[in-house]
């Protein structure tokens, strides 16, 4: 096991490599001058000029590469044009938020995902099947930004009982309140993949011999289907689990900006408006990092959950 | 020479609804003290340094630092830190008496020497110094007089100088040497004489001010960002929303108390609500058009820009911006401001589709195609957009509408290949030296076939002394622009700062939401 996690982090390395060069090249070479927003609308070419020579633009493209990847290398993702910082003090100020909010959505996708899959599985084509298709269906289709905007009308605006924007990192329960209608939007999608994955998986291992059996031997079935079909049930859930969470991580972006929560992903939109590379070439960076690791510790779940899996 | 009512202003015209401007603010405080103020804005802050930014909001840095003169509702430099000035005969040599008794929010009084140090920072790291490159260097003849000396005269000086934006800030002697070219982004680090002074800056997050209580008080009605300011509020904070619908939700919600440019389209909601109020700001946003002159079909056929402007109908454009409460319209798609010296209201073109297609016919236009550049949001975006894309296939041009983000269109629009026509908007406080950027490209070269005389009438226009003989020189201007027909005016589109319904004094004549003289009735 030690030599499977060895040798996959050695492998990401490459990977984080390529990810970091495609980046760079997406970011430096896409249209837009990130000198614009440090001068005003009526600065002469020459006022402009300054400006990209002092954020090192008048360098060749080649040239901010190898600086760029010497330094990143060194541990140092370089100072963010606009926050005048390092990159990695402005990344880890946003991370808590945005991983509190993975979290909170994360619960919320499978407290409510993998019991109404359950459910589901349990009588295929009845009411709550039918429930339940109806509830994955409007989750997978309806865009969050969209349910974002009508959980605040209905819960902030109307009812006044939850807050409409931001993030109050006062205490616990301030930030648990403030990222609860965000986490709602962001995990009900996920929630109807969750389902959808359970239900099926579920009606796969339900007709295997072996829960027959335990059928035939008279057990309950809230123990067959927790003892012995559930567990076989999972492989596929965690897959799903896996990728969820790096949806999360995309998703994050809309729901960020639409609930003014100060996270990685309106850093990220933020930047990008602003063409702040530095600051998206680090968070790129570092994002990919953070999924390939999640990546790994998916797979290193398998082998906990079936034991026919070893890495050895 | 007293040189106040030479003052005209280099910004110079002033569209939207600067009439109202005579509904100044009273002087003394009588409003109610206390309790906390909270912004939302759409512009992140991140730092306060009032010399090297101007993509940040600009009322919390004007709040906290001050200038020699400041610009009052009708674009005239009134005393702010210094109290009266004067000009040598040569026009090299402008002397300011500073106000007595000012003190910096550290402790620190206000002398000559801090001016001195303020302007040798601003030469280094000023977002506008290139306005002032005729200052050949600034001298303190004692604590209370300072000297600034010109290689060349330069008319416009006050107007450049209390520029609201990347602006010449007067900042402690101490701290402008040891910041030198370092953006000044910590709390202690942005020291000003303004009415509120830094509590915290937490970047991207909330900016807190407090109450600076031995500010000293301007006299004069508060009017745009001169005269008096009375601080009620002990605390005032500043969140960034980008989102507007975000920003309504939380003024809605009672979370924020004031929130700045709020769409059109969403002001209803703001209005039908019974705690929140609906302000309009002007000056507000001018809407306007570039064609590009250097190639192209606007180029080859100057009659199809004449054909373009005779038959706009700009109150339909305009109708893109919300109800008609929020813009204005201008049919003759130039100044127009009737009590302002430099207005041209000679080229007054009515509507009419039928000449415009006769001047179709007649420009030699051979279906080449248009491209017309369009960016989201604000007065350059697509509100206007699509009126303008349908308008133009009416004329029966070959248009292609692309939207383009904000920073995208700001690289294209430099290659002239690129484009036919783009949406442009700016602030409505349309200065003489933008109109003679209007004369140049995005690469700084100037236009072909400008106008002969344009450069040498902007000068007089810039340099000559007195109001009346300047407002001829840009009146000449003015002609000369119209003629060469290079931009599209339409009208404004006034900033809408949406309120909590307790709070009172917000000001309409100032677009950037200043919050100075706004208090609370409970």
């Amino acid at each position: 096991m030690t030599a499977f996690i060895l040798r996959r982090l050695l492998g990401t390395l490459p990977i984080v490599l390529i990810v970091g060069i495609i980046t760079f090249f997406l970011v430096q070479l896409s249209p837009g001058d990130p000198a614009m927003f440090y001068v005003s609308a009526d600065a002469p070419p020459q006022e402009i000029e300054r400006v990209r020579t002092q954020l090192g633009l008048d360098q060749p493209v080649i040239q901010r590469f190898g600086f760029w990847l010497g330094e990143v290398l060194q541990g140092n993702l370089g100072i963010s044009f606009h926050q005048n910082r390092p990159v990695l003090t402005g990344f880890l100020d946003a991370l808590p938020v945005t991983l509190w909010l993975a979290f909170f959505s994360l619960v919320i996708a499978l407290v409510v995902g993998i019991p109404v899959g359950l459910l589901s599985a349990l009588r295929p084509n009845g009411l709550v099947d039918k429930f339940s298709t109806v509830f994955a269906l409007i989750g997978m289709s309806m865009p969050n930004f969209w349910l974002g905007m009508l959980l605040v009308l209905l819960f902030a605006i109307t009812l006044g009982v939850m807050p409409a924007q931001g993030y109050d990192p006062t205490s616990f329960w301030t930030g648990f309140r403030s990222l609860l209608l965000p986490a709602i939007t962001l995990g009900y999608s996920q929630a109807a993949l969750v389902a959808r994955m359970t239900r099926s998986s579920m009606l796969e291992v339900m007709r295997q011999d072996y829960v027959q059996t335990a059928r035939a031997k008279g057990l309950r079935t809230p123990v067959v289907l927790g003892k012995h079909a559930f567990g076989n049930a999972l492989n596929p859930i965690v897959t799903v689990i896996g990728l969820a969470i790096g949806s999360l991580a995309a998703g994050s972006a809309v729901v960020e900006v639409v609930f003014n929560l100060p996270g990685i992903g309106r850093l990220v939109v933020d930047s990008v408006m602003r063409r702040d590379y530095p600051m998206i070439q680090g968070i790129l960076l570092l994002t990919a990092g953070m999924i390939i690791v999640i990546n790994l510790l998916t797979d290193l779940l398998y082998a906990i959950i079936d034991p026919r899996i070893r890495y050895d | 020479m007293n040189t106040r009512d030479f003052g005209i202003n280099r910004l110079s015209v002033l569209l939207g609804t600067l009439a109202l401007a005579g509904a100044a603010q009273a002087a003394t405080c009588e409003g109610v003290y206390g309790g906390e103020l909270s912004i939302a804005g759409p512009l992140s802050l991140v730092t306060l340094d009032h010399m090297a930014i101007t993509s940040e909001p600009t009322a919390p840095r004007n709040a906290v630092y001050e200038q020699l003169v400041a610009l009052d509702a009708n674009l005239v430099p009134q005393p702010a830190l210094a109290t009266s000035w004067e000009t040598s005969d040569d026009g090299l040599t402008w002397t300011f008496e500073l106000r007595e008794g000012v003190r910096f929010h550290n402790g620190q009084e206000l002398v000559a020497e801090d001016v001195v140090a303020s302007w040798e920072r601003y030469s280094e790291v000023g977002a506008r110094r290139f306005e002032l490159e005729d200052i050949d260097r600034v001298e303190a003849i004692d604590d209370r007089t300072v000297a600034i000396h010109l290689s060349n005269p330069y008319g416009a000086l006050l107007e450049s100088i209390s520029a609201m934006s990347g602006a010449w800030a007067i900042m402690p002697a101490n701290i402008a040497r040891e910041l030198g070219t370092t953006r000044a982004d910590r709390a202690e680090q942005v020291v000003g004489t303004g009415p509120y002074k830094v509590h915290t800056i937490v970047p991207e997050g909330r900016t807190t001010l407090r109450r600076f209580d031995d500010y000293t008080m301007h006299e004069g009605e508060a009017s745009y960002n001169a005269g008096a300011r009375c601080a009620y509020f002990d605390q005032v904070t500043y969140t960034h929303i980008s989102d507007p619908s975000t920003r309504v939700a939380a003024l809605l919600a009672g979370e924020i108390d004031l929130a700045i440019q709020v769409p059109g389209d969403e002001a209803d909601r703001l209005i039908n609500a019974n705690h929140t109020q609906v302000v309009p700001t002007s000056p507000g946003a001018r809407v306007y058009f570039k064609f590009n002159v250097a190639e192209g079909p606007f180029a080859d056929y100057p009659l199809l820009r004449d054909a373009v402007r005779a038959g706009l109908d700009t109150e339909e454009l305009m109708a893109g911006f919300g109800p008609s409460d929020y813009w204005r319209a201008n049919n003759t798609p130039r100044f127009q401001e009737p009590q302002w010296p430099w207005i041209d209201q000679s080229h007054h073109f009515p509507q009419d589709m039928d000449l415009a297609q006769q001047l179709v016919d007649e420009s030699g236009y051979q279906n080449e195609p248009i491209r017309f550049l369009v960016v989201p949001g604000g007065a350059t975006g697509w509100e206007k957009a699509p009126a303008m894309d349908q308008y133009l296939r009416d004329l029966g041009l070959n248009v292609r509408m692309e939207s383009l983000d904000g920073a995208t269109f700001g690289s294209v629009r430099q290659n002239l290949s690129s484009w036919e026509i783009k949406g442009a908007g700016g602030g409505s406080l349309v200065g003489l030296r933008y109109l003679d950027a209007s004369g140049v490209d995005r690469n700084g070269n100037p236009w072909p076939n400008l106008p002969d005389g344009w450069h040498d009438v902007l000068e007089r226009a810039l340099n000559t002394e007195g109001q009346e003989a300047r407002a001829a020189a840009a009146e000449e201007f003015y002609e000369l622009h119209a003629e060469f027909n290079n931009e599209l005016w339409t009208g404004d589109v006034f900033f809408i700062v949406g309120a909590n319904s307790n709070l009172r004094n917000i000001a309409t004549d100032d677009s950037t939401a200043s919050f100075w003289n706004i208090w609370r009735e409970e």
